[in-house]
């Protein structure tokens, strides 16, 4: 019989979710049903153990109601025999007075503890993990696992470097490089901070599992947890979808749009009850084109778990100038906003134009 | 300005090539429904300004549909002849200056061409220009309608806008009325704003009461605890010390039962050893008895005698009672007196044994006189550790989430900064929109004013030779002559406000142009005028063609009606 585990990470329990606005609860409590659906797949999957590589909790001292959610999962997986291994992460750091510390956590929970790479092992599977502190280091330097039979598998929150990652801001935490993965006598390395799924393609397989939930824009379409199974001394790694919500971002150019109802094309085809949508509107479309955010998030709101419009359109270059009022209106707006070196205020002025031309069109 | 040439091919009804030539002064474009006269107008149209593709669908030929070709040749008031020419299926447009050697082209690229046009044509917007230079059959039936007032006025200001029925003025209403109702939006926001502040300012209150009253609770239970553990020795000690009190008694009772007892032994021992003695000395009471007799018998010596023989005997009776119990019977009592002794000297000892324990135990009665004072602090923590408890309990159930509310708070937040940036938005609209009016009207009335007397003058046979325009409201009147005074127009006559409109439409489009003398084009416009009118209108456009060419549009046969009235006739099958 082989070893299976699932792998997942970052699921910032408890994270306020400031571009959702009025959403932003519920999707607090979407991120807890993710790791409760977590559970249930360890259990559906009889897997041995459930890896958590760091940032399980938003903040290192989480609401207490929280934690107990937490433990009751967990127990859940105890009841199943399964163990759980976690590393804190750089949100939930390993410290006085954080949840690690302040809560006792049921006996199949394994919270890594020591400042080094430190081994934990349970029948034919061996863990390696280390505590996050406020302490940046290179985990992996100079690390060599010990020989053995058990499937050698490494736990560890930080950004890999020399990796190209541009999307990731955050690369100077505890820097892993791909030198020090294919030298550390793993046979796995499970990874956290990152939050898209990502495969290091190094010689030793090393994966970040991403963020089992959407937390961002950033984090767009699927999430994923990894199954990660071993047996005849190889590795095989399952991705499978988890999310509850889907993060998407749509840029959409305007630009030779006539009518509203090209963004109305867009704005059904992404529809759904899970969707989270930001569409920002770009381009220079004519001043005959006319679009009322307010009544596309009146009509489409209920349609997206969440959506948004952001207005990013610009007035085109060769407006026409003419004798009439709305000719000298056009003229004077653009002579305005040629003067406006503030880019907020000259979309607000850009805003004006288009609004004075919509009402002196009937348009509005 | 002027049209010479317009050619057509693929375009609506004419699948063929189909070239239509004007003329100074009225052209009239006849034929029945259907025959493709509105087609022609927006050929004029197609050609000047480029159509999109939503545009130029509906002109797309269903029998010639590889081809979709206008062109209009034009002579510039400066007497240049240009062709503007659009191949719609290839997206090609041509600009080209015709000379009497032939055609050059200008350019072929729309960013180049657009300046020409605006220049040769006054406008660049195919909607403003379709304002200017149009009189549409829809117009001038509101001009005929008793029960609308103020049209004049209406639609020159539609033309002064720059599109169909539009007014700035009312434009400006609207989006003033926008602004205030979103003020009014966001003074409710700001309401909720305001309770969702106190709200959070309550739920915070509350966290601190919470925060403080478990701080509270914690040291009411540290103290209990103390307490009750102080409590717990205090009267372990007071169990000590009572029974080495109990066992001091005990120890206390034994001894004096060995006391009692030993007094008793001794006694009977005493007893025992007076009995022998007793017994030895018989013989001193019988000698003072036979001493006594002895000397009673002497006489005189028998008072001495006698209370000595009295003594003897006395003796000897006293002695005789002592022994009424045998001399045996006390050694039998002195024994188990012996043996109870012995008893409780084992049961002192046991005691001493116990005793021995205590010793330790060195308490006075003071030392518990606190007992009573901590047995009652203690209840009394009790009751009020379980008072704390369950107004936590309650109060942790009915707080808010400060978190949850400020979320909430944010949101509103979010909506009022939205709508108070919609607010100043459509505030600069209004502004610019009012000052273009202003601008617009300023610039112009004066000069319709001027321009409109020698129009006026020939189209009404100079009855009317001046006519005023209010800048700000832009009502028109008219210096009646019968009266010396400006009166209102909607006060004229039928025919004389049609005069005054075409003259007015005459003056705006080559103003507003750039005072280039663009041809009006008529659609069909007096489709419902009865005879007379018809004929007094008729002859105001003859009048006016002397001064612009002239389109007209009609099913109706003008031609035959009025003699000489069409430069150029075309009709079209």
């Amino acid at each position: 019989m082989g070893i299976k585990f699932i792998q997942t990470s970052d699921l910032h329990l408890g994270m306020t979710f400031k571009s959702l606005g009025d959403k932003s609860k519920l999707h607090r409590l979407d991120c807890q049903n993710t790791f409760s659906k977590i559970i249930d797949l360890c259990i559906k999957e009889k897997v041995n153990a459930l890896l958590i590589g760091g940032d399980l909790f938003d903040i290192a001292e989480p609401p207490k109601s929280l934690v107990k959610f937490v433990i009751n999962e967990l127990e859940r997986l105890e009841k199943e025999n399964v163990k759980v291994f976690i590393v804190s992460g750089n949100h939930d750091p390993y410290k006085k007075g954080s949840v690690w510390l302040e809560y006792k956590f049921p006996k199949n929970v394994i919270i890594f503890d020591s400042l080094e790479l430190e081994p934990k092992r349970i029948d034919g599977l061996t863990v390696y993990g280390l505590a996050y502190t406020n302490d940046t280091k290179q985990p992996l330097k100079n690390f060599k696992a010990e020989k053995e039979d058990n499937f050698k598998v490494g736990l560890i929150h930080g950004s890999t470097t020399n990796i190209n990652w541009e999307e990731e801001p955050e690369a100077g935490y505890r820097p892993i490089t791909k030198e020090d993965i294919n030298k550390s006598g793993l046979d796995y390395i499970a990874l956290g901070h990152f939050h898209d799924l990502l495969d290091l393609k190094t010689k030793i397989p090393c994966y970040y599992s991403g963020t089992p939930e959407g937390l961002t824009f950033k984090n767009g379409g699927d999430r994923f947890v990894l199954l990660v199974s071993y047996s005849n001394k190889k590795v095989n790694i399952k991705p499978i979808r988890i999310n509850e919500r889907e993060f998407h971002t749509v840029e959409l150019d305007c630009t030779n749009f006539e009518t509203e109802q090209e963004i109305k094309k867009v704005l059904e085809k992404h529809k759904g009850e899970n969707k989270i949508l930001r569409l920002v509107l770009k381009g220079s479309p004519s001043l005959d084109f006319t679009f009322d955010i307010d009544m596309l998030m009146r009509e489409y709101e209920s349609k997206y778990f969440f959506l948004k419009i952001v207005d990013n359109i610009h007035v085109p270059e060769d407006l026409t100038e003419d004798e009439t009022i709305r000719g000298t209106f056009i003229k004077l707006m653009k002579a305005e906003i040629k003067k406006e070196k503030d880019k907020e205020k000259r979309k607000r002025l850009e805003n004006a134009l288009r609004i004075g031309i919509g009402y002196l069109d009937k348009r509005l | 300005m002027e049209f010479i040439k317009l050619e057509l091919e693929g375009f609506g009804k004419f699948a063929k090539k189909k070239t239509i030539n004007f003329k100074k002064g009225i052209n009239f474009i006849g034929g029945f429904n259907e025959a493709g006269k509105s087609t022609i107008l927006e050929a004029i149209m197609a050609s000047i300004f480029k159509f999109n593709k939503r545009e130029i669908e509906p002109f797309f030929c269903w029998n010639n549909h590889h081809i979709c070709k206008v062109a209009l040749t034009y002579k510039t008031d400066k007497g240049e002849i240009f062709r503007i020419a659009s191949d719609y299926k290839n997206n090609r447009r041509r600009l080209e200056k015709i000379t009497k050697s032939g055609s050059k082209e200008i350019s072929s690229i729309d960013k180049n061409i657009n300046p020409y046009l605006k220049e040769h044509f006054g406008f660049d917007d195919k909607k403003v220009f379709e304002n200017t230079a149009f009189i549409r059959q829809s117009q001038i039936a509101i001009l005929g309608d008793r029960t609308i007032k103020n049209k004049i006025k209406d639609m020159i200001e539609e033309v002064f806008a720059g599109r169909a029925k539009a007014s700035a003025t009312k434009a400006i209403q609207k989006i003033k009325k926008y602004s205030k109702d979103a003020s009014k939006k966001i003074e409710k926001l700001k309401e909720e704003k305001l309770e969702f502040e106190e709200r959070l300012q309550h739920a915070q209150d509350i966290k601190a009461n919470l925060s403080r009253d478990s701080a509270k609770f914690e040291k009411v239970s540290k103290k209990l605890e103390e307490k009750q553990r102080k409590l717990e020795k205090l009267e372990k000690n007071k169990k000590l010390f009572n029974e080495k009190q109990d066992l001091l008694k005990d120890r206390e009772i034994v001894d004096d039962k060995i006391k009692n007892i030993d007094e008793l032994i001794e006694t009977y021992t005493k007893e025992k050893e007076e009995k022998s003695t007793v017994k030895q000395n018989k013989t001193l009471p019988i000698i003072l008895i036979i001493a006594g007799a002895l000397l009673s018998f002497i006489g005189i010596g028998a008072i001495v005698g006698i209370p000595l023989i009295i003594y003897g005997i006395y003796k000897l009776v006293k002695k005789s009672e002592i022994h009424e119990r045998p001399k045996s019977d006390i050694t039998g009592k002195i024994a188990k007196y012996r043996s109870k002794k012995k008893e409780l000297i084992n049961q002192k000892a046991v005691l001493e044994e116990q005793l021995r324990k205590y010793k330790l135990v060195n308490f006075t009665i003071d030392d518990f006189d606190e007992l009573n004072d901590l047995k009652e602090e203690v209840e009394k923590l009790k009751s009020k550790k379980i008072e704390l408890q369950t107004s936590l309990k309650t109060t942790t159930s009915l707080v808010e989430s400060p978190e949850e509310i400020k979320e909430k708070l944010d949101a509103v937040k979010e909506k009022i900064k939205e709508l108070d940036i919609k607010i100043q938005e459509h505030n600069l609209a209004s502004k610019f929109l009012e000052m273009a009016e202003t601008l617009v009207h300023h610039k112009f009335t004066p000069a319709v004013e001027k321009d409109s007397k020698p129009i006026l003058k020939l189209v009404t046979n100079e009855h009317y030779n001046e006519l005023k325009i209010d800048e700000e409201t832009l009502d028109i009147y008219v210096k009646a002559p019968e009266i010396k005074k400006f009166i209102n127009v909607s006060m004229l006559s039928q025919g004389a406000r049609d005069q005054i409109y075409f003259t007015l439409r005459t003056v705006m489009v080559n103003l507003l142009s750039g005072n280039l003398n663009i041809p009006l084009i008529l659609d069909d416009p007096f489709h419902n005028f009865d005879e007379v009118r018809l004929k007094k209108t008729i002859n105001v456009i003859k009048k006016l063609s002397k001064e612009k060419q002239i389109i007209l549009i009609s099913h109706r046969p003008y031609h035959n009606e009025f003699k000489n009235f069409a430069a150029n006739i075309i009709e079209l099958k």
